[in-house]
């Protein structure tokens, strides 16, 4: 993980080459708030997809990359420093080159959440109001940028449930077979759920805080974990045998867990207003940051695209109280509705130009 | 538009079924082929057919064999007691360069995987059992991937290998022998730390 000194901190450096409408934008960020202005397809949001990109290796607009590739181009690179350390990713038709400070690296794992970033998007809203699924890539987000570890059992555990599934599908006939991928189901499936565990007193904490300081101490909002597995007793994988014979599918595991969000007691997703289900959303987005920090020392960088004229004027200036000024934070809008303050930094973003204004 | 006769087409095309070979790949071998003295094409052709020809599984092990049993499993001085078994045949070689294993082998042809359609009638489950039976090996070490895979296939065959007697084991995941800690991938180095040793 990437740990520095704050004087190593003092500027984020990116570059773009062929990304999207930028055939090629350099551009250093001091630390602080950066608002990223132009009008609709100038290349805004493209400015934090590629430092998504660099983050997480996929974009948050596309499952597609190489709708990435700028337009008559074959290959596209991600670069930025920040500390002492370099990060680079190259992306082609035929494959994907990842370096970290001049050296190669073979593995996806070893790159993945070096830089940290946490992600506002207007659709965020559907982490309070949509599928479990959601909430479950938040949270495996979350804890992967603490412990790196965590995306390989994540990933064996995806692996082995779609083996198990596969072997549902054919009708389960080989016991002894079915007995090995339930075992190894169960051992990744636990590792997951004890670090599911381990992080929702911490964040539920976090979030009902940061719920409190955005309304204005008027909600009370509590995170509850809901687990397919138990930590105190084995799965009885007995009891859902007859289930998943006719379903096809594995029925237990951190597959079906679930984080249930309640305002008084009522689930938010149904319950709540719109106005109260963003500003949840945005406390979840904003306890991912603030627990990123306490583990490595460090703000992630905040990636922020467009979220804020979906807020009512106090929650606005309750989200501007509530980012941290030692952070690098980038905005994007499309233009200054007057949410900016005498020391943030203005930049207009046109494809290739990011100039400050 | 004038294209190569169909029989160099034909050529280049057989390549391009090879792994690792790309359609400029095959070409530039047809071309060199088809350029180099005829010898060169006439050893290549020969040796492909007699390797279709002679090589055949190991009757016991299931490695490569010119004759009904392999090199290692007709060599007196490899110790009996001992057996690794291994997913593909290439995985042998690789434990003979290791120089450290001196015992026998027994060859899976695969590993199991539902997804692929693999099952156990697939693999050479039922041989190793007869030679099991047979044999009556001491140990039998399982030199199968880390992966989901391997893992499953582990985990399958570990109760079927006990039920013989003999022990079971498997091998160990690491850090590569001469390598700093810089260098090991953060799982890796999780596995090396869940099975490290008593000094």
């Amino acid at each position: 993980m990437l740990h520095h000194p704050m004087s190593d901190l003092a500027a984020l450096h990116l570059r773009l080459f062929q990304f999207r409408c930028h055939e090629e934008l350099r551009v250093e960020l001091p630390v602080g708030r950066h608002f990223f202005f132009g009008s609709n397809g100038q290349g805004k949001t493209s400015v934090l997809e590629a430092v998504y990109f660099l983050s997480r290796l996929r974009s948050f607009r596309t499952a597609q990359t190489r709708e990435l590739v700028c337009w008559q181009r074959d290959c596209f690179r991600v670069e930025a420093k920040l500390g002492g350390t370099a990060l680079s990713a190259t992306w082609s038709a035929t494959g994907r080159e990842l370096v970290m400070d001049g050296k190669p690296v073979a593995s996806a794992v070893d790159f993945w959440g070096q830089f940290a970033t946490v992600l506002f998007i207007g659709e965020d809203r559907e982490l309070v109001t949509g599928s479990g699924a959601g909430r479950r890539n938040w949270v495996d987000g979350l804890i992967a940028q603490r412990e790196p570890g965590y995306l390989a059992t994540a990933q064996h555990y995806a692996r082995a449930l779609k083996q198990r599934n596969a072997w549902l599908r054919q009708g389960g006939e080989d016991r002894r077979v079915g007995e090995s991928l339930t075992q190894l189901v169960t051992e990744h499936g636990l590792a997951m759920t004890r670090a599911r565990q381990a992080i929702t007193e911490p964040l539920a904490c976090a979030v009902s805080e940061t719920v409190r300081a955005l309304s204005g101490e008027r909600d009370a909002v509590t995170l509850r974990y809901r687990s397919s597995f138990s930590l105190e007793a084995a799965p009885d994988w007995a009891s859902v045998a007859v289930g998943e014979q006719r379903f096809q599918a594995t029925l237990l595991g951190p597959h079906r867990d679930d984080w249930i969000l309640e305002r008084h007691g009522k689930p938010l997703g149904k319950f709540g207003s719109e106005g109260q289900q963003r500003t949840t959303a945005l406390a979840l987005r904003l306890a991912e940051a603030q627990l990123i920090r306490e583990r490595r020392g460090q703000w992630p960088v905040f990636l922020m695209d467009d979220v804020a004229p979906q807020l009512d004027e106090n929650r606005q200036a309750a989200l501007r109280a509530l980012l941290p000024a030692e952070a690098f934070i980038l905005i994007t809008a499309p233009e200054d509705r007057g949410w900016t303050m005498a020391q943030d930094f203005r930049w207009m973003v046109s494809p290739s130009a990011c100039l400050p204004q | 538009m004038a294209d190569y006769p169909p029989a160099f087409q034909e050529l280049i095309a057989a390549l391009r079924q090879l792994p690792s070979v790309g359609p400029r790949s095959a070409e530039r071998l047809a071309l060199y082929l088809l350029e180099s003295p005829p010898v060169v094409s006439q050893r290549l052709a020969t040796a492909i057919a007699d390797c279709r020809q002679r090589i055949v599984p190991c009757e016991r092990c299931g490695f490569y064999a010119e004759g009904p049993l392999c090199t290692i499993c007709s060599d007196d001085k490899r110790d009996r007691q001992v057996w690794c078994v291994v997913e593909q045949p290439s995985d042998v070689l690789k434990l003979e360069k290791s120089g450290s294993f001196r015992g026998l082998y027994h060859v899976l042809g695969g590993r199991l995987s539902p997804l692929d359609g693999v099952g156990p009638e697939q693999l050479r489950i039922g041989s190793l059992q007869a030679r099991l039976e047979a044999e009556k090996p001491a140990e039998i070490i399982l030199a199968l991937g880390a992966d989901v895979e391997g893992e499953t296939t582990a985990l399958y065959l570990a109760p079927i290998l006990k039920s013989s007697g003999a022990r079971v084991t498997r091998l160990a995941t690491g850090l590569p022998a001469g390598g700093g800690l810089e260098f090991a991938d953060s799982v890796t180095l999780g596995y090396a730390l869940s099975g490290r040793r008593e000094l």
